[in-house]
């Protein structure tokens, strides 16, 4: 018993002392709401006294900032009010000498409107100690997006808030890019897989109760299967608890952002009511885009086709090489449809409707 | 309102075939295989009605005469009528695990399928299989009313992957059609309705081989892991292949025991509805249930087996031929390529993601225990068969592709998952009743007054015939080596 509580209090002494060797956190709090960004699509955010209002997604910028980021590699975001949010993507651009590089995470946060904090461990992501200057976004995914008060701060990477954000993945809701049916990742901790670590403190614990069986010459049968139901269970309910705490999200995802699919359903949801409108049944698909496969689904009864047919209507993601020019719809130099109407105009896509000429 | 009668009227289909064949089971377990067998015969016949018309109720009539007639005449004088179940039916009572944790499982199971009846009472279809051809196909069955023969070969059978088979996507187009219009919930929740139907029939049928601790054990187990979590709300198929084949082996094991010849012909119904519901279960586990029904000894089990599973599939593999959809996704490539690369790929897919939490370590660890004899010819021998021929295919032939990017692996070992639990959940018990038993006896040998009476007073009559079961098993062990 003694030596059980001398393990605990030096544990809880190693871990309070690891957070004492840390600076007093750093906090950025002026934001630029980005628009036009390479990787996502711009949209029409606004402000409302102090709060910004976002339609689906909401990217806000830093400025290049400089940091020590080798003794700062814990990032905090937190609001004072955010609703909305589906989905929170951290992007930091850490510049080196003449080096950049971009260092992605993702995560969640509880639905409904309210006071939120999420935090990031950026310690295995680089070497931290090259990067002298950086610069950070906010990327939040969701739908009607509001929020105030956005704060990032940065703190050291002590072992207590590892462990702390480690821990949090369990309750925070799941993160629908990266929920697939074929892969569930375990969350690490130490690079190593959670799985492993109970899989682990599992075969540990067998070969003790065996030892101990053998040692008092009893069965280790009975105890060994409890020792492994105790486990399974152990397992299973940090895994509910992160399903549970996920529900609440399933009801934003309904026409909103939804991982993999992304924004699909709301510009499927637009498309739809202008095909009506059009009396559209069949489109042509022009181009390469994986959005193609949903918008088939998604559009039917009208027949998204992914190879141009020479029907009178077509669908295309807007690129440089598909143009306008003169009411004649001009892909690759190669007029495809003559006095074209636009059905449906968005800054991602676009659904034409014309004659083959 | 309309699809729960539609769902009524496909337990009480499958129930009717059900008691042709003299299977009649207690009330839960008629609605849950009703359920599975209904649905499979549903869709079945909606497909041969699509590409037949009226023409189909010949091959209705004779499936008729097929169920009514060959188990009658194959199950009779063959094989004894004497029940081999693991352990004896009084041992099945014996509790291995406290009554809290049993409650503490059901409460979990519950948890977990209110889980999934909120995800999918909220999510849209928004995974890509499921959008890409498994609801694209049963939105062209519900807004076409037909399999689109007659139309745009681009749209034919759906449109998407027109070599897959269309269970699914006719029975989730037929409830949403009973629905008035495309409802996401209800496409999704077939999925959860057949899963919630199997648990019932794997707690009711194990739990008369092995125990109700075992069973208990094995739903949960099951129904905990992440993978099934999200499979119950994903709009894939895998899951259904799932229950479909342990729904089968429970169904060949219950055969295999002494349950009657009419078990064999609803286990080959299964597999052939699982077959019905995806690819894979013809090349890879129909061929393992074949050989297991070999090695039974029992030739006129092997022709019944392969008589209803073709009786059921033939004619969808005739179409298939007949309409050139091929079998494999890239009929260009070599059928076998040996991939050395590809055993540490699996070693990492079984340890190193949370899939299925850390079943791997108890299913491996439960391979080193010594059996007994029984359990050696039984579900977890199966299940091993079956596991086996998916690590074969990722290993020797050009599905390697799928391991190496982790595209359907996960979902291949999801496929023999419910019957890897229940061998081994079942192989674990067994081991740990007959220990109880026996020391119970060693007990009552010791000393006879002080041992409480904890299964009522024929409490030494169970002992002794349990023993004397344990004993003669051992003999018949011995004599065999």
């Amino acid at each position: 018993m003694h030596i059980n509580r001398a393990i605990v209090a030096a544990f809880i002494i190693i871990v309070v002392c690891s957070s004492q060797v840390y600076g007093s956190p750093v906090t950025l709090s002026t934001w630029k709401i980005m628009a036009g960004e390479s990787y996502l699509d711009p949209d029409e955010c606004h402000r409302e006294a102090d709060t910004i209002v976002c339609r689906k997604i909401a990217i806000l910028g830093s400025r290049v900032f400089s940091l020590n980021l080798d003794q700062y590699k814990v990032i905090t975001i937190s609001f004072s009010n955010v609703e909305g949010v589906s989905e929170i993507d951290l992007v930091l651009r850490a510049i080196s000498g003449n080096a950049r590089k971009k260092i992605y995470h993702s995560g969640s946060i509880m639905a409904g409107a309210g006071a939120r904090t999420i935090r990031f461990d950026l310690t295995d992501d680089l070497k931290w100690s090259d990067v002298v200057r950086a610069q950070l976004f906010v990327v939040l995914k969701g739908k009607a997006i509001r929020l105030r008060d956005l704060k990032v701060s940065f703190e050291g990477a002590s072992l207590g808030r590892r462990l702390g954000i480690f821990f949090e993945t369990f309750l925070h809701p799941v993160l629908f890019s990266g929920r697939k049916p074929n892969i569930v990742t375990s969350p690490n901790f130490l690079g190593v897989p959670f799985v492993i670590v109970i899989g682990g403190v599992w075969l540990a614990g067998c070969i003790l109760l065996i030892a101990f069986a053998w040692l008092k010459k009893r069965s280790a049968a009975r105890l060994l299967l409890l020792w492994s139901v105790a486990v399974w269970i152990f397992g299973d309910v940090t895994n509910k608890c992160k399903s549970i705490a996920s529900i609440p999200i399933m009801k934003e995802i309904k026409g909103g952002y939804a991982g993999s699919v992304g924004f699909w359903q709301i510009y499927a949801s637009e498309m739809s009511e202008k095909l009506k409108t059009f009396n559209i049944n069949r489109l042509d698909w022009i181009g390469d885009s994986m959005s193609m496969y949903y918008f088939r689904f998604a559009l039917f009864p009208v027949r998204v086709e992914d190879e141009y047919r020479y029907h009178d209507a077509v669908i295309f993601e807007k690129n440089p090489d598909i143009k306008i020019r003169n009411d004649s719809l001009v892909v690759k130099g190669r007029i495809l449809l003559e006095d074209v109407e636009r059905v449906f105009d968005h800054d991602k896509y676009m659904i034409v409707k014309g004659h083959v000429p | 309102m309309m699809p729960l009668f539609g769902i009524a009227a496909i337990i009480a289909l499958g129930y009717g075939v059900l008691w042709l064949i003299r299977i009649r089971p207690p009330l839960f377990e008629a609605i849950a295989l009703g359920w599975l067998v209904g649905s499979g015969l549903v869709t079945s016949i909606l497909f041969w009605f699509g590409i037949m018309g009226w023409w189909a109720s010949l091959y209705l009539i004779l499936l008729l005469l097929f169920v009514r007639n060959i188990p009658l005449k194959f199950s009779l004088p063959h094989h004894s009528p004497v029940k081999e179940g693991v352990v004896s039916e009084q041992a099945i009572k014996v509790g291995i695990l406290p009554s809290k944790i049993l409650l503490l499982f059901w409460v979990l199971i519950g948890i977990q399928i209110l889980i999934a009846f909120a995800y999918i009472y909220w999510l849209p279809t928004i995974y890509w299989d499921a959008f890409d051809f498994w609801h694209l196909k049963a939105k062209f069955v519900l807004e076409e009313g037909s399999l689109g023969l007659n139309g745009d070969t681009l749209w034919m059978l759906g449109g998407r992957k027109q070599h897959y088979p269309l269970h699914m996507p006719i029975l989730k187009g037929l409830v949403c059609y009973l629905k008035g219009g495309w409802n996401d919930p209800w496409a999704l929740g077939m999925d959860l309705l057949s899963f919630c139907s199997f648990l019932v029939l794997a707690y009711r049928w194990l739990s008369s081989t092995s125990g109700r601790d075992a069973a208990t054990t094995a739903v949960y187990i099951i129904t905990s892991v992440p993978i099934v979590e999200i499979h119950l709300c994903a709009g894939y198929s895998d899951l259904m292949v799932a229950i479909y084949l342990a729904s089968s082996a429970l169904s060949w094991d219950r055969w295999r025991t002494g349950f009657g010849f009419q078990y064999l012909v609803l286990s080959a119904s299964l597999i052939a509805f699982g077959a019905w519901t995806k690819n894979d279960v013809i090349a890879l586990y129909l061929p393992i249930f074949l050989i297991a029904t070999y090695m039974t000894g029992r030739w006129k089990g092997l022709i019944t087996f392969l008589t209803a599973v073709l009786f059921l599939l033939l004619p969808w593999i005739s179409f298939k031929y007949f309409m050139v959809l091929g079998y494999v996704p890239n009929p260009g490539e070599a059928y076998f390529q040996f991939h050395s690369e590809a055993l540490p790929l699996i070693l990492k897919s079984f340890f190193f993601y949370g899939n299925f939490g850390v079943f791997w370590l108890f299913f491996f660890a439960v391979l080193f225990l010594k059996p007994l004899k029984q359990d050696f010819a039984g579900l977890l021998l199966l299940g091993i068969g079956c596991l086996a021929a998916v690590l074969a295919v990722f290993t020797f032939t050009p599905v390697f592709t799928f391991l190496k990017n982790n595209m359907t692996f996960q979902r291949s070992l999801l496929q023999v998952f419910p019957l890897l639990v229940i061998g081994s959940v079942s192989k674990v018990f067994n081991i740990l009743i007959a220990r109880k038993i026996t020391k119970q006896v060693e007990e009552v040998i010791r000393s006879p007054g002080q041992v409480p009476l904890t299964h009522g007073s024929n409490f030494l009559h169970m002992v002794v015939k349990d023993l004397s079961f344990i004993l003669s098993r051992l003999l018949i062990k011995r004599k065999c080596t």
